[in-house]
């Protein structure tokens, strides 16, 4: 009796723990739901929301970061380099001095390394990359918004390469989430890369439309804040421009200028919030900003100063300016400390304001003036010079200030009689005052012209730095070289 | 007739007194044969050391007399055959707790007699020299012990020490049953149901473990001795313990008491120097900061080398999250968790290295594993223990910087070096020139006194309140401690802290229960700055800190008051910090004995560690340019909560062919992290900051995060001991974590290890008497690490947090690469050790030599950034390879009733290399490992001084030019091992009458960044240099000197200077860390006041420090941090 009381303790014993064994070897016990502040990229693009939420992310990065690299520095930075802006105080200015010095040179090091517009970038076309790969021939989503996401993402892999193909020259073309692949790219030519760039926006043409939409993808909005057709066009308008394309960049920036709902807007309507001239343009996410230009370029009272407020326009932009010019009245600000006028950029002229959520303007990433210059200059290298002063009046009439004793001419009407050779520095120069501190307009423009080391030489004079051909390209964050064997630097920079 | 027999349970018998009379002779043999007997066929499996003392004084003593003697002293009999003690010479002996060999041996030299000693049979075997007969060979008899004649009834005894003094709290068992009882205050104990003849075996925790034997229900007077060998120590293991001489592994242990010896406010600090193998440094003095612990080398490239931590069974987080809202400055801001563990809970911490100890720990234990055990209720009268400190601590060194005539002659020369007009109170101010245009330029302020020359204070007080039955035992205590730093400011760090415990077993002794809880809450307010780095760089002549009226001063221009010149350091500290953490750890265990040696039992366990922490940022500790100034605080709430069930069979059993113990369990955790963080904006007035809904607006923090890991196991240990002289140890483990990818949840981890007690063996008796204790370990194993966060396997997209979401949508974007085929790391780890005890273990030496190697190594894999990040967490074919020695040697010179000295020195001499590496030259590594080195080798410049044309530095390219800019490709030619060549501790305990005073002393030989090229060159505004730089710069063409030209301008070569050869500089030190010196108060005094004890003392920590480096503190080895402060307190302990 007390013997089978026993056995049957030992026998209960280890049927529990056999129980118990085999419990803990079973996989559900280590199983985890996905963190609730966190969604898989399977959940991400099996909802419309979902993916929604994943391309909006792209732009909430474009508008929200503020290191060097982020979509806005492409106003400032480039514009340090060439010579549109000055740097307050160089040797204090440990952000910028490298830019402005074109001495990011040989390691970078005296800038925040970390952040390039080569980090950024291609940390956003991980994100696009993902985007293509999970919508393309996705069926769980509704094929209208699946369709319409699919061609802002195309889109935005074109804008991404068009930047990263002009600051660096040649680079591999990521287009791919597969680490293990892409990680060991060598660069691709920038021819390789510009056909890239269009293939990406004719894919775009075919799958967006000239209407722009609100967050569901389907309803219509007057907020142009979501890359559309235009926007398409604008871009490969810019691109057979710098592929030198003549005819399809008058091409695809007739196709912006005919359609309906753009315009060129007055000075001082050109810069709000969906004006007519608005293509694409991003609004802040983060309160009391309205732009981060703004934030940067507006001076206070006392001028600039080494940190907060560090820049402003060079000797040389202002110089730029024809009399009469409207821009320069109304696009620069003024301030005058100890007798030393410092004027600032002032397309945006909001500046921080502590609580504010109401916006009034956006970040333009692409306008319809910009248009009208690509257009003269493909016009004119397709040696319709007539065509081209057409354009090119067209925008200054729209530019010109109003009659004043002093100016009693200004900004006059440019005659049809110019010359191709005359009216290129006259293209190049209406494009610098058209276009200063966006989209880093005049650092390509100075390398696309060819006048490049002779006006940087001039001007390394004044900015205290020296200057080489090569210069014209940024050098490659070291770590990326380090990291893949087959990236060879920018020619000319110490690997 | 009453008998006593000691074996001790292991526990070698000390008892000097065994009492045989000479007239009993015979009876005494038959006595002896008994005993041994019952040793041969009962316990023949549990060792009878030699510890036994023979204290002899005789001159000219007949040889019969001495032998009954060494009988009485020690037990052992004699047995004579073919010999005749007539024929014996008179003995003169002078021996002083000489060991039964040593005793023996002296006895025999120059007699005519041959002799054999037998420990087994505590026998000395005597014949005649040249006798052919063999010594006398022990019969075995069987032994009855109680004959089943059912006479049955209750028994009573005493349990006393060797002074005569009641032991309460013993428990006395009888043995083969479940019937037992424990002492009671006056020492008596009542066990029922015994049967008229038996056996009690008498134990209790820190003396010797007895078996009586009783006849007729008369039960002899019981004696327990104090366990003063520390081989017969009970040791705390994974899930169990065991006895220190038994153990296979490489385990351990530092007692609470040296622990509260130590006025730290973090016990790991307490560990330091304490043990081999075991390296602790402390990365600030900041309260709160974090401390790097590392066992046996870094076995990891990447991952965490934290070893896995235990408290009462219940696995500790050894990191508090990465977020916290403390300034970047302070250096491991995540926080050590055991900032919220109160030192004086802690009853003991083991240290586990090796597999044998660690592999049933699985995928955790790679790094190690380190238990804390916290203190338990023992049965006796109800006492209440008081214990208050105070103390007070200053930095140990400062830094000797410039004062301002010659700050001003070093702007100056920087100016004229770079060819440019030196600046004067004439010139237009700006954020480059102050000091010289506008600062006061005849102001001299010692900014170190300023800013950290204060003093901190740290004030503890502990009390607890213990006692219990023999059935029911409880612990009460509850403590305060409050810490100030020595920063120019009131703030504190406020502890408070709860301790319970309690035990419990049924009647029938089947069932047990203990439960037991710690709760601490800490209240930090410190400054959420360390304010070092400012305090040695300000220039001299930087304002005054506070205006007048006790605001900050911003320091205006001269001319233009609306223009600012300065960031105000002190600005920070009206940034209150605020962090209230909670810290709750509850485990409970249930047992159930089914059978005799059958057990089955389970552990709970919960802990919750949580913590409200917040920044105010007031108006007033904002520029008064600033556009737009308004308040801002941010909010972070995070917590770890985690539970664990281990229920566990274990099953015991001894048998002729030895003792056997099996262990089989399971465990189930699981933890929950938990990340909320919020900024608040736009409050108008400075005193609303802690109040959200004053804000205008609240935003999210990124990174908040719920995240989930969860964990479950098998697990089994085979133990299995054959005459107290062969050990084996098997264990084995399957683990699950969620840490995985579906590929490889589960792993198998296991260990084989085994013992050999040699000194047990006949042979080596006779071989090598002065040897009183040897054993040889060697055990091979694997273990693993999952230290990688949670859902490294998986694509993830996170929010992005901000104001004004895009378009009304919130953003994600994603968060890493993923990998969905990540694995264990595994290490597996061989380790042989020698343990040998000498002059009855009076000098006790343990070696250790380990091997570990580390292969499918996790890294955070570095990938070109242009794949959209930096890094993928991966498994790697590398293996870490870790090896070394350690040594322990426990001496103690003095032993006499009066003064006692103990000395354990500890030598640690480890070596770490990357073993293999595939493909490493074409990796992402290729320029930063080296094979054969130490995963965290150091590439550097060759730095080759000053070039006495220029001012500037050079360096030894690789093609042996000397070069300004070398390349970092080509010409990082020389590396630097910074880890410690070798380490180790020296503590010193001495007591004498009531006095006790200990000292620990810690050295390590190692190479660290000393202060050199702390900045890219020196004569920049508001920086100030050395004193060096300043007496050994470059002035002119031909200056042979090591210190670059003073420039207004970053130094190019200044900053390759930091990533060279002569940045480095050897940081060996010799350190007193650690004094205490107290005093108990004599007995009878104390008495009459009713109190059972008090104790005064004053501790001492990191008093001296002997080092040759240059920089502030070569622990830290960081210019610019908190050194550890030195610290004193005073203190009182009574017990009522």
């Amino acid at each position: 009796m007390k013997r089978s009381f026993k056995i049957q303790y030992i026998l209960r014993s280890q049927t529990i723990l056999l129980v118990l064994l085999f419990a803990a070897s079973c996989k559900k016990y280590i199983e985890v739901d996905t963190p609730e502040t966190s969604i898989s990229s399977e959940s991400a693009f099996s909802s419309n929301s979902g993916a929604v939420q994943v391309l909006t992310g792209i732009y909430t990065e474009m508008t929200r970061r503020s290191e060097n690299g982020a979509f806005y520095t492409i106003s400032v930075l480039p514009e340090l380099s060439a010579d549109n802006l000055a740097l307050y105080d160089p040797d204090g200015s440990t952000d910028y001095v490298d830019y402005y010095r074109n001495s990011l040179d040989p390691q970078y090091l005296n800038t925040n390394e970390d952040w390039t517009f080569w980090k950024i970038g291609y940390q956003q076309l991980y994100t696009i990359n993902t985007a293509i790969e999970q919508l393309d021939g996705n069926t769980k989503l509704n094929s209208l918004v699946a369709k319409r996401l699919l061609g802002e993402a195309y889109f935005m892999r074109a804008f991404y390469y068009f930047n990263l193909v002009n600051f660096y020259g040649e680079v591999p073309l990521v287009l791919s989430t597969a680490y293990q692949q892409t990680g060991q790219l060598r660069k691709s030519s920038s021819d390789q890369v510009y056909s890239q760039i269009i293939s990406d926006l004719q894919k775009a043409e075919g799958l967006l439309d000239f209407s722009y939409v609100s967050s569901d993808m389907v309803k219509t909005t007057t907020e142009r804040i979501r890359p559309n057709l235009a926007a398409v066009y604008a871009l490969e308008a810019r691109t057979y421009l710098y592929q030198k394309k003549y005819a399809e960049a008058e091409n695809a920036a007739t196709k912006v200028i005919t359609q309906t709902g753009y315009a060129l807007s007055s000075l001082e309507g050109a810069f709000l919030k969906n004006s007519t001239e608005t293509i694409w343009g991003l609004p802040s996410v983060e309160i009391g900003f309205n732009t981060r230009e703004a934030y940067l370029f507006l001076l206070p009272d006392y001028g600039p100063d080494t940190w907060q407020y560090p820049v402003y326009i060079s000797e040389s932009l202002l110089n730029s300016f024809e009399a009469g010019d409207g821009r320069k009245s109304s696009w620069l600000g003024v301030v005058s400390v100890d007798n030393i006028d410092y004027y600032y950029p002032a397309k945006y002229k909001q500046g921080y304001e502590g609580l504010s959520k109401n916006l009034v303007e956006y970040s333009i990433a692409l306008r319809v003036a910009e248009q009208f210059l690509i257009r003269a200059e493909a016009r004119n290298e397709l040696n319709n010079v007539e065509g081209a002063v057409e354009d090119l009046n067209a925008l200054r009439a729209k530019r010109r200030a109003a009659v004043s004793a002093g100016v009693p001419n200004p900004l006059p009407p440019l005659q049809n009689t110019l010359s191709q050779a005359q009216l290129r520095p006259i293209i190049l120069n209406e494009r610098r005052v058209e276009l200063f501190t966006e989209g880093g307009h005049r650092w390509f423009d100075l390398r696309r012209s060819g006048t490049i080391d002779a006006v940087m030489t001039e001007e390394e004079t004044v900015k205290g730095g020296t200057w080489a051909g090569y210069k014209v390209f940024y050098p490659i964050p070291r770590y990326d070289i380090l990291r893949n064997q087959n990236l060879e630097q920018t020619p000319g920079y110490i690997r | 007739m009453n008998y006593l027999i000691h074996t001790g349970h292991g526990v070698p018998a000390t008892d000097q007194n065994c009492r045989y009379s000479r007239g009993k002779w015979k009876k005494s043999i038959v006595i002896m044969k008994f005993t041994f007997f019952f040793l041969f066929v009962s316990l023949q499996a549990w060792a009878v050391a030699t510890a036994q003392n023979v204290s002899i004084q005789v001159r000219d003593a007949k040889f019969s007399d001495v032998l009954i003697e060494i009988r009485q002293q020690c037990g052992y009999g004699y047995v004579m055959k073919g010999a005749d003690l007539k024929i014996a010479k008179p003995v003169t002996l002078n021996l002083k707790s000489a060991s039964i060999e040593t005793s023996v041996q002296s006895l025999f030299d120059g007699q005519p007699f041959e002799y054999r000693l037998d420990h087994d049979t505590k026998l000395i075997l005597i014949r005649r020299k040249g006798s052919t007969s063999q010594p006398a060979k022990t019969q075995k008899t069987s032994l009855i012990l109680s004959p089943p004649d059912g006479k049955q009834t209750t028994l009573t005894g005493f349990v006393k020490d060797k002074d005569g003094n009641p032991l309460p709290g013993a428990t006395v068992m009888l043995k083969g049953s479940s019937f037992g009882g424990i002492t009671g205050a006056d020492g008596s104990f009542v066990v029922p149901n015994a049967p008229e003849n038996g056996i009690l075996i008498v134990t209790m925790i820190g003396r010797e473990t007895k078996e009586v034997l009783y006849r007729n229900f008369k039960v002899p007077e019981i004696i327990l001795r104090e366990v003063d060998n520390e081989l017969t120590e009970v040791q705390v293991i994974a899930y169990g313990q065991v006895q220190k001489k038994f153990t296979t592994s490489n385990i351990n242990t530092i007692k609470g008491e040296d622990i509260a010896r130590q006025p730290v406010t973090n016990p790991l600090l307490a560990l330091q120097g304490r043990t081999p193998g075991l390296f602790i440094s402390q990365t600030t003095g900041q309260t709160a900061g974090n401390v790097n612990v590392v066992v046996q080398g870094r076995n990891s490239i990447m991952q965490g080398s934290d070893p896995f931590y235990v408290i009462d069974g219940i696995p500790y987080t050894p990191q508090f999250t990465n977020n916290s809202l403390l300034g970047t400055n302070i250096l491991g801001a995540g926080g050590s968790t055991f900032n919220f563990i109160n030192p004086a809970d802690i009853e003991s911490v083991t240290i586990l290295k090796d597999a044998d100890a660690t592999a049933i720990y699985g995928s955790r234990a790679a790094n190690g594993a380190i238990l804390i055990t916290t203190k338990k209720g023992r049965a006796g009268q109800t006492k209440v223990d008081l214990n208050m400190q105070q103390g007070w601590g200053k930095i140990t060194k400062r830094a000797d910087v410039l004062n301002t005539p010659q700050y001003l002659e070093m702007r100056k020369e920087a100016y004229t070096n770079d060819g440019l007009a030196i600046p004067t109170t004439a010139t237009p101010p700006s954020s480059s020139n102050f000091d010289l245009t506008i600062w006061d330029q005849n102001k001299n302020t010692d900014w170190q006194e300023e800013l950290i020359g204060g003093t901190a204070q740290l004030t503890t007080a502990q009390v607890s309140v213990s006692g219990g039955t023999e059935r029911t035992q409880f612990l009460a205590g509850s403590g305060y401690t409050r810490q100030t730093t020595v920063y120019p400011n009131p703030l504190a760090d406020i502890k408070y802290n709860v301790h319970l415990n309690m035990n419990h077993k049924s009647d029938n002794n089947k069932f047990s229960f203990m439960i037991n809880a710690n709760y601490l809450q800490d209240r930090n307010r410190l400054n959420n700055d360390d304010l070092t780095s400012q305090a040695v760089k300000l220039a001299p002549n930087f304002p005054n800190l506070y205006n007048a009226d006790g605001t900050l001063n911003w320091a205006p221009y001269p001319n233009n008051p609306n223009v600012y010149s300065i960031q105000n350091p002190l600005a920070s500290t009206l940034n209150e910090y605020s962090a209230t953490t909670d810290n709750l750890m509850g485990n409970a265990l249930l047992g159930y004995e089914f059978l005799p040696g059958l057990s089955f039992k389970s552990t709970f366990g919960y802990n919750k560690l949580s913590a409200e922490e917040r920044v105010l940022n007031p108006i007033e500790a904002q520029r008064p340019d600033i556009q737009n100034r308004q308040g801002a605080a941010r909010f972070l709430n995070k917590s770890i909560s985690s539970y664990i069930i281990e229920p566990q069979i274990t099953y015991a059993k001894t048998t002729d062919a030895g003792v056997f113990d099996l262990l089989l369990g399971a465990t189930f955790q699981e933890t929950k992290t938990n990340i909320v963080g919020y900024d608040a904006f736009g409050f108008s007035n400075d005193s609303q900051l802690g109040n959200i809904g004053a804000a205008t607006s609240v935003v999210p923090t990124p990174n908040n995060l719920k995240a989930q890991y969860k964990y479950s196991a098998v697990f089994g240990r085979f133990n299995y001991r054959l005459k107290d002289k062969y050990i084996v140890n098997v264990t084995a483990r399957r683990d699950g974590s969620s840490r995985f990818g579906s590929e490889n949840m589960f792993h198998n981890f296991y260990s084989v290890g085994g013992a050999w007690l040699f000194s047990e063996e006949k042979f080596f008796k006779g071989a090598a008497p002065f040897l009183s204790f040897g054993k040889l370990r060697v055990n091979y194993g694997t273990t693993g690490n999952d230290q990688i966060g949670d859902y490294a396997y998986a694509t993830l997209f996170e929010t992005i947090s901000v104001g004004m979401p895009y378009q009304g949508v919130v953003g994600v974007i994603p968060q890493r690469h993923s990998n969905p085929n990540l694995q264990w790391e595994e290490t597996k780890k061989l380790n042989v050790g020698l343990d040998l005890g000498f002059l009855n273990n009076r000098i006790n030496f343990s070696g250790n030599y380990f091997r570990n190697r580390s292969s499918n190594q996790l890294i955070e894999y570095q990938e070109p950034g242009m794949t959209g990040f930096p890094t993928v967490t991966m498994n790697f074919p590398a293996t870490v390879q870790n090896t070394g020695f350690e040594l322990l040697l426990d001496i103690e010179p003095l032993k006499q009733t009066e003064l006692n000295w103990r000395v354990s020195i500890n030598a640690t001499i480890p070596r770490n290399k990357l073993a293999e590496y595939e493909g490493l030259a074409t990796s992402s590594y290729a320029n930063q490992y080296i094979l054969g080195e130490p995963v965290n080798i150091v590439r550097l410049y060759q730095w080759a001084g000053l070039d006495a044309q220029t001012g500037t530095y050079v360096f030894r390219a690789a093609d042996g030019n000397l070069v300004n800019i070398p390349n970092f490709e080509t010409d990082q030619t020389a590396f630097v091992n910074p880890n410690p060549k070798w380490y180790g501790g020296v503590s010193n305990t001495l007591s004498y009458h009531g006095f006790q005073l200990d000292f620990l002393l810690q050295y390590v030989n190692q190479l660290g960044t000393g202060n050199r090229f702390i900045t890219n060159g020196f004569g920049f505004m508001n920086q100030n240099a050395p004193v060096y730089v300043f007496e050994r710069r470059w002035r002119q063409k031909g200056d042979e000197t090591d210190v670059e030209k003073f420039s207004t301008r970053t130094s190019v070569p200044g900053s390759f200077a930091r990533s060279s050869t002569g940045r480095w500089t050897d940081a060996s030190f010799l350190r007193l860390k650690n004094v205490s010196l107290s005093y108990s108060l004599p007995n009878h005094l104390l008495n009459q006041a009713g109190i059972k004890a008090a104790r005064i003392f004053l501790l001492g920590q990191n008093l001296l420090t002997f080092t040759d480096y240059e920089g502030s503190d070569p622990e830290t080895k960081v210019f610019g941090k908190l050194p550890p402060l030195r610290m004193y307190t005073a203190g009182l302990q009574v017990t009522f």
